[in-house]
């Protein structure tokens, strides 16, 4: 085990507090470029920050940065006694208890664990819905505001020609879960919970059998949709708001035209279907590669995959426990063998989110240096923060790829904690991707006032 | 700190208790091109951001076009001697201190009310005064203020000066609703996304509420479960419908070559009864007939199935602008335009339910329809059968008529099986005798706004309560859980106290909105449910896994759901099983009425026990009895983070009710006048509902101290609620005999049921269902005020 000195404790704190200096609210974007794709993994009982803590990160906080020694902790928001972000590389991070995947498939020293992010305003609880990709309050099931996937999918510079602004899948229950993305406040945005049938939605096009049926009648429809409500508007007795709300109506059946004359125009061969009925960690695998194939395939450039995400918990990991992954975090508390369980299943997931980072990395980038993993960011994220009856107070992250734009990798960050000016919060995480996306994005999510602690993006990942 | 602890994006006036807003053009975003400079840019920002409140008289000073013309010579009304506008010198002009914040301690909040800082455009409005304030601009466009119903004056609303007058509503199109359009995919949707959008007031509201790109993208993939039955001859596999019954579909899945007539009824019969609900016009039909043939055509070449087939061509009749915007546009054969039979027929029927009239009734091999349904004998005839064959042979433009079908289709008692409840429950002893059609409910549900009281999360339900240290938790998760299952729902709870309101008032037992304001009579769960018969004294009289409940019987981890499902109604007891037993007199002292039960207090409270629940409570109030809006609710972030914090010190903990008071009426906190200016609306009515927590339990402590209900409220439009109460239910007995908060009452339910806000316009109706009210005490008869009106019969261009 790698182990840290005080006195190299001491020099990460300055080195922090230089990182801090050296980022206002507003860092200048690096001149290398910016992403062009993300892929955005929410986990939905939440992950613990102790999957990402590295020796070295334990020992910066041990040798003072928190109030006391981790030990046993699962999360320890309420320690941290620091006051400027800690940047700790000492090339251990995958001996972390859940990052082993990411030597195993090479993409260590492209990933950055990060900790002390907040997320107070979404409130908690088992879930925060939306509110972990918007950093607003889902209340009632309404989202609270739009979510970073659906402000990312609205950017010209991200979406490009793509056919699919987003694609938004999730391993759960029922044919879709609509707790954890929104466009706007009130208004979900599906994700696909059956591989199968997204396999159907982003290559039927391509395919041939069924898929390629559904894809040809939804052709036809849109296209008689779009007569009819041509027809539609000539009564003559429409005012001028009824006749507009017709207009607005077809200009929509003709953007998912659009979508189909754009999936037409690409002329891809289509992926192997995924298979059905898998177990949960094969299935989350299924349908990271079906996300990450869109995305190497051109189909979007932004992709969510959740896993029991938006409230959709019911998860059993049979090849780790019978217990389910909801009452597994329920009974941890006094017994271990849950506690392993599930810090077993996140590291099983990271893998899963490592391998098809590897297969980014395989793949140059198009019409760019580098490979599409220095051009795409992953983001592993839980959707209610540091526990499964979450008090929002950190969200624990891990960072894969991005390497055009944000800063090497192979390290842990590690923010103040809520009690310090220094503190940062998940809209800031938030922020960062869009400045990667090239936009000025400072003020992203729900927090006003001072509950915002700072503007802008977390300037110590930018490059 | 206010800014985020606010509910509400606040607006109001200078001096006078804060009036309404409405949706409109972002004041924040003035036109690119505004001429006249200073004075166009004042003119327009008075108008967009203050406006709406600062109107006539309704909040002084008049902020309009002309009120700003006017302004020179007034004075303020809270520091007499201070002059509103003093031109060329914006330090000496009251106005511009109040927008400034620089009006000192006793000069009341800064404006605009909401805001610990002033508006960007303060500048603008500094440098109008210094140019001497100019008001002349011809080249500014009309004025465009947006309209907000609560800021009329009730006694000239509800003033009918010539009842014969021609009334009407302005045209539209209504975009069906998420109910409706589960109710036509009979059940079989997942998340729809008809919710209505953000603001809107109603769910019947239609104002440029359309269909956008998102939204066809969501509702594809809700198919094809949502067309099944129109795709599969299998009456007893696919939730069949009684059109199986004369071989609609199956005339078309089971011939290759099926016949013209064959064709031709199942096109009439989906638009018919599957997508429009009235009768399509020729060229409808005609579209449709050609786009399945074409389809059956395709199918050798590309190997599409039947089914496939059937499939698209019920997408296309279910995604048709017909089948999504309902019309309301009337046709004027004599001089006045009066919705066609079938679109009244359309709108009576959404009155009463989110069936359309005519959708066909799933087949019920089992018999469990009951036979009470008021639909039970022409089950082949669809749902509201009276109501489609009222449109088809003219009746339905007979008011009497539509009375008679109101009082067919609205509810009543039963003996045996509720009519509105899910085959698999609607014999349940669990639920009311009572029951509403669901569109009469709805209402309920949505002024009373406690539809989420089964979602909203709650931290530690049984905090602060006497049930804290018991194992509530799996209980209180059931209770919340179960919609149409063994036992009811929270909301399924309030939902069927309501219906024995509604129809025991209607039968002469008292008024309407005075028992739901104070009914001690409550549904209650049962909490024996799922009984063990095995006594106890202690745990060890119990086997293996089991434990000895408060009920003295042993139980295991299934019973645990059930055993204090009546806890949050502060009940100890055992509520049994029967139905009659569930109907429990609740303790006077301690619940009374619709605002002390646990669903609206749940739906109205926050995530854990010491959120600013009372701010929500209070707002509701304000908003839904009294009438008189601040602005959307959207804007509820921060509502925990930005209370203060609970001390650290070791001096006594805070209840919420302190920390919301240090946060907003404390001279001593930061920016808490202006906090105050929206919360002195809020925060008094809100008060008297700490005495439970933000799940709905009664408190039995309040961190350091005991519970407080107590309240002064001194600002109600109502003058005579204008005093100190002891408790919430002294609250509810004054709420429910004042005519100021019934006629809120009126005024929601017209909303609601026409779909849109009130105009002066409408005061003869609205007087009418005053009338009907006070006159019968009924519900029902209300309705059949508005059902019976011109209002509701006839349309002018107006566009929503």
């Amino acid at each position: 085990m790698s182990r840290i000195s005080r006195r190299r404790f001491l020099g990460g704190v300055a080195a922090g507090a230089a990182l801090a200096s050296l980022s206002p609210f507003r860092p200048a974007r690096a001149a290398g470029g910016r992403a062009c794709r993300f892929l955005i993994v929410l986990e939905g009982n939440c992950y613990e920050p102790r999957c990402l803590l590295a020796p070295s990160a334990r020992a910066a906080l041990d040798a003072g940065a928190a109030s006391s020694p981790i030990g046993e902790s699962r999360w320890w928001y309420r320690s941290y006694r620091h006051d400027a972000p800690l940047s700790i590389d000492d090339g251990d991070l995958a001996m972390a208890p859940a990052l082993a995947g990411l030597e195993e498939h090479g993409v260590a020293d492209r990933a950055t664990a990060i900790f002390g992010l907040s997320s107070r305003v979404v409130g908690g609880g088992h879930t925060a819905f939306h509110g972990a990709l918007s950093s607003t309050r889902t209340l009632s099931g309404r989202a609270g505001g739009q979510t970073i996937d659906a402000w990312l999918a609205s950017q010209a510079t991200v979406r490009g020609e793509t056919p699919f602004d987003a694609v938004r899948l999730n391993v759960g229950g029922g044919a879709l879960t609509f707790g954890a993305c929104a466009g706007a406040p009130g208004l979900s945005l599906p994700m696909i919970n059956d591989p199968v049938a997204a396999h159907g939605v982003l290559y039927g096009a391509f395919s041939t059998g069924d898929a390629q049926i559904a894809y040809n009648q939804q052709r036809h429809l849109l296209a008689f949709l779009r007569d009819e409500v041509q027809e539609a508007i000539v009564d003559d007795r429409l005012d001028v708001s009824a006749a507009r709300k017709l207009e607005l109506y077809g200009a929509s059946i003709d953007e998912l035209r659009l979508t189909q004359t754009r999936l037409e125009a690409l002329a891809l061969s289509p992926r192997p279907v995924p298979e059905a009925g898998l177990a949960p960690i094969p299935r989350l695998g299924a349908t990271l590669d079906l996300a990450t194939s869109a995305l190497i395939d051109g189909l979007t450039n932004v992709a969510v995959v959740g896993s029991g995400a938006g409230g959709s918990w019911p998860l059993t990991y049979s090849s780790v426990s019978a217990v389910g992954r909801h009452d597994m975090h329920h009974g941890s508390a006094g017994n271990p063998t849950l506690r392993q369980n599930i810090l077993d299943i996140t590291r099983l997931q990271i893998r899963e989110i490592a391998r098809v980072a590897r297969r980014l990395a395989d793949e140059p980038e198009p019409g760019g240096e580098g490979s599409m993993l220095d051009h795409t960011i992953v983001v592993f994220i839980g959707d209610n923060g540091e526990q499964h009856h979450s008090t929002a107070s950190e969200f624990p992250v891990l960072l894969i790829g991005g390497g055009a734009v944000l800063q090497p990798g192979g390290r842990t960050l590690i923010y103040p904690g809520l009690g310090s000016g220094g503190h940062r919060q998940v809209s800031n995480l938030w922020n960062t991707l869009g400045y990667a996306a090239g936009t000025d994005l400072d003020d992203f999510g729900g927090e006003e006032g001072t509950l915002r602690r700072a503007f802008g993006p977390l300037g110590e990942l930018l490059a | 700190m206010c800014a985020t602890l606010l509910l509400f994006g606040c607006q109001g006036e200078v001096e006078e208790p804060l009036r309404p807003t409405g949706p409109g053009p972002d004041p924040m975003e003035p036109p690119d091109e505004i001429p006249c400079g200073s004075a166009g840019a004042a003119i327009t920002f008075f108008e967009r951001r203050c406006a709406t409140c600062h109107q006539g008289s309704r909040a002084y000073p008049d902020l309009t076009r002309g009120g700003l013309a006017a302004l020179e010579g007034l004075e303020s009304q809270g520091m007499p001697g201070e002059r509103l506008l003093v031109p060329g010198d914006p330090e000496a002009s009251w106005l511009f201190r109040k927008m400034a914040h620089t009006q000192g301690d006793d000069g009341g909040a800064g404006m605009p009310l909401g805001l610990d800082r002033p508006v960007e455009q303060l500048a603008e409005i500094e440098a109008w005064i210094v140019e001497g304030a100019p008001t002349a601009c011809d080249e500014l466009a009309p004025p465009s203020i947006p309209y907000d119903p609560n800021a009329l004056d009730p006694d000239a609303l509800f003033t009918c000066a010539d009842p014969t007058a021609p009334r009407s509503s302005p045209t539209r199109l209504r975009r069906i609703d998420a109910a409706e359009f589960n109710a036509v995919a009979i059940g079989k949707a997942s998340t729809n996304p008809l919710a209505p959008p953000e603001g809107t007031r109603y769910s019947t509201y239609a104002n440029d509420i359309t269909i956008d790109a998102p939204t066809v993208g969501l509702l594809l993939p809700q198919f094809p479960r949502a067309t099944i039955e129109w795709a599969v001859a299998d009456p007893q596999g696919a939730g069949a419908r009684r059109m199986y019954g004369v071989g609609v579909v199956g005339c078309m899945a089971n011939n290759a070559d099926p016949s013209d007539d064959c064709i031709d009824t199942y096109v009439e019969t989906l638009l018919r009864r599957g997508a429009l609900f009235r009768g399509p016009t020729p060229e409808e039909h005609a579209r449709l007939r050609a786009f399945l043939t074409d389809a059956m055509a395709r199918e050798a070449t590309e190997s599409i199935t039947r089914r496939q087939t059937l499939d698209l061509v019920a997408q296309a009749a279910r995604l048709s602008p017909g089948a999504l915007f309902r019309p309301e546009l009337g046709e004027s054969p004599d001089g006045r335009r009066r919705l066609t039979d079938d679109e009244l027929a359309l709108a009576l029927g959404h009155v009463i339910s989110a069936n359309p009239p005519g959708l066909p009734i799933p087949n019920d091999p089992s018999g469990t329809i009951s036979p009470e349904d008021p639909d039970a004998d022409n089950l082949a005839g669809g749902r509201l059968n009276r109501v489609a064959a009222a449109a088809a042979d003219g009746s339905i433009g007979d008011p009497a008529v539509r009375v008679a079908l109101l009082r067919h289709y609205a509810g009543g008692v039963v003996a045996e099986r509720r009519p509105d409840l899910s085959t698999r429950g609607n014999d349940n002893p669990a639920r009311g005798e009572y029951w509403l059609n669901s569109n009469l409910l709805g209402f309920f549900r949505e002024w009373l706004d406690y539809g989420d009281a089964n979602v909203v999360f709650k931290q530690d339900p049984a905090a602060t309560s006497s049930f804290e240290d018991q194992d509530i938790g799996p209980s209180f998760s059931e209770l919340r859980s179960s919609e149409n299952g063994s036992e009811g729902t929270l909301v399924n709870q309030l939902d069927d106290l309501i219906a024995r309101v509604v129809i025991e008032t209607d039968a002469g037992g008292g008024d309407v909105f005075e028992t739901l304001m104070t009914t001690t009579e409550w549904h209650l769960p049962s909490n024996l449910g799922a009984g063990s018969t095995t006594p106890c004294t202690t745990d060890a009289d119990c086997g293996s896994g089991q434990t000895c409940t408060h009920t003295m019987y042993c139980t295991g981890s299934t019973r645990r759901k059930h055993y204090w499902k009546q806890a949050v109604f502060g009940i100890t007891e055992n509520v049994g099983v029967l139905r009659e037993d569930r109907w429990v007199s609740m303790d006077p002292a301690r619940r009374m009425g619709v605002l002390t039960h646990p669903a609206w207090l749940a739906a109205h409270g926050g995530n854990f026990e010491d959120d600013a629940s009372l701010v929500e409570r209070g707002a509701w109030i304000r908003t839904h009895l009294f009438c008189q809006s601040f602005g959307d609710l959207s804007d509820v972030q921060g509502l925990v983070a930005m209370l203060p914090p609970q001390p650290t010190d070791g001096s006594p903990l805070l209840s919420a009710r302190q920390r919301v008071v240090q946060a907003t009426e404390d001279p001593a906190t930061e920016n808490a006048q202006s906090c105050y200016g929206c919360h002195q609306y809020m925060n008094s009515l809100g008060y008297a509902f700490e005495l439970y927590n933000h799940a709905g339990f009664e408190r039995e402590w309040d961190h350091s101290g005991a519970p407080d209900g107590t309240t002064v409220i001194d600002n109600l439009p109502d003058p005579d609620l204008n005093r100190a109460y002891a408790s919430p239910m002294e609250l509810v007995q004054a709420i429910a005999t004042s005519p100021y908060a019934r006629r809120g009452f009126v005024r929601h339910a017209f909303r609601y049921f026409m779909g849109r806000d009130e105009v002066m316009a409408d005061g003869c109706t609205l007087a009418e269902m005053e009338d009907a009210l006070n006159r019968t005490g009924s519900f029902l008869s209300m309705l059949e005020a508005l059902i019976s009106s011109e209002t509701f019969e006839y349309r002018h261009e107006g566009g929503q």
